[in-house]
């Protein structure tokens, strides 16, 4: 999955998993890459199947929704100035406070099952975990993603 | 001398020890990728236990269905899975991240040995 810059939000200062994957899913929105079906589609699975996931430091969330919602495959990067609490995956544990939220939209599950491979690497990197919820460009989350996903 | 011989017939035994069958249900959001995901990892590690598994993959909303026409020996989720069901089941999304394989396949592992599927 490559990294578009123009799907990188810093700071974002948002209350709720509703609202941070309703503003990530517009930059998707502006570029074609989604359905009008996939917000919906993506808050809804959110409650069913929830995507928080806690590391050893920094919690993130990975909300998607299924293939027939996206026209492509993208990923939008929302890195938190608060966190913002989501449901751990498997609906068991304490909610996750996440810092950084990996939107993805998916049109090809096999694309996906790589990209997720490289996110939970990335979670178990720590200092990689704080290198990106740290950056302070778009251009050093995309450079630092690209490195996880090369690896 | 002794010792040699003693390390090559246990490596002949471990061998022949015929692999225990398994059949695992693992249970994702969309029962394609997260599912595949912890599907491949059980697989190996158990693999390694001398299990052979048989792994199929559903979504939370697939889980009766799967419960009631197959047989299997646990079931290993990364979505909630609705229902009560007389097999173990396990959160498998430590599998998942990593920062709980090692749990996991013990837990499961343990579960096995009460059943007497495995001797350890």
């Amino acid at each position: 999955m490559k990294i578009d810059k123009d799907l990188i939000q810093l700071g974002l200062e948002i209350e709720t998993s509703d609202e941070v994957i309703r503003k990530l899913a517009g930059m998707m929105e502006s570029k074609g890459i989604i359905k009008n079906t996939y917000i919906q589609a993506v808050t809804e699975r959110e409650k069913v199947s929830p995507t928080g996931l806690a590391s050893k430091t920094i919690g993130v969330a990975i909300p998607h929704a299924s293939k027939e919602h996206a026209n492509e495959s993208a990923v939008a990067i929302g890195i938190c100035e608060k966190p913002i609490k989501f449901q751990h995956m498997g609906g068991v544990g304490p909610e996750v406070d996440a810092e950084i939220v990996f939107l993805m939209a998916i049109d090809d599950p096999k694309g996906h099952l790589s990209f997720l491979k490289s996110v939970m690497g990335i979670l178990q990197d720590g200092d990689l975990l704080a290198q990106i919820r740290n950056s302070s460009s778009k251009d050093e989350v995309k450079q630092l993603m690209e490195v996880a996903l090369e690896g | 001398m002794f010792f040699k011989r003693d390390k090559k017939e246990k490596a002949a035994k471990v061998k022949k020890a015929p692999m225990v069958p398994l059949s695992v249900l693992t249970v994702c959001g969309s029962g394609t990728v997260t599912s595949t995901m912890i599907g491949e990892k059980i697989k190996t590690q158990l693999g390694e236990k001398g299990f052979l598994v048989k792994i199929t993959e559903v979504n939370s909303g697939g889980v009766e269905t799967a419960m009631s026409t197959g047989k299997f020996d646990f079931i290993a989720f990364t979505s909630p899975v609705p229902g009560n069901y007389d097999i173990p089941i396990f959160d498998a999304v430590g599998l998942l991240t990593g920062l709980s394989e090692e749990k996991f396949i013990e837990d499961v592992l343990k579960s096995l040995t009460d059943l007497g599927k495995y001797q350890g």
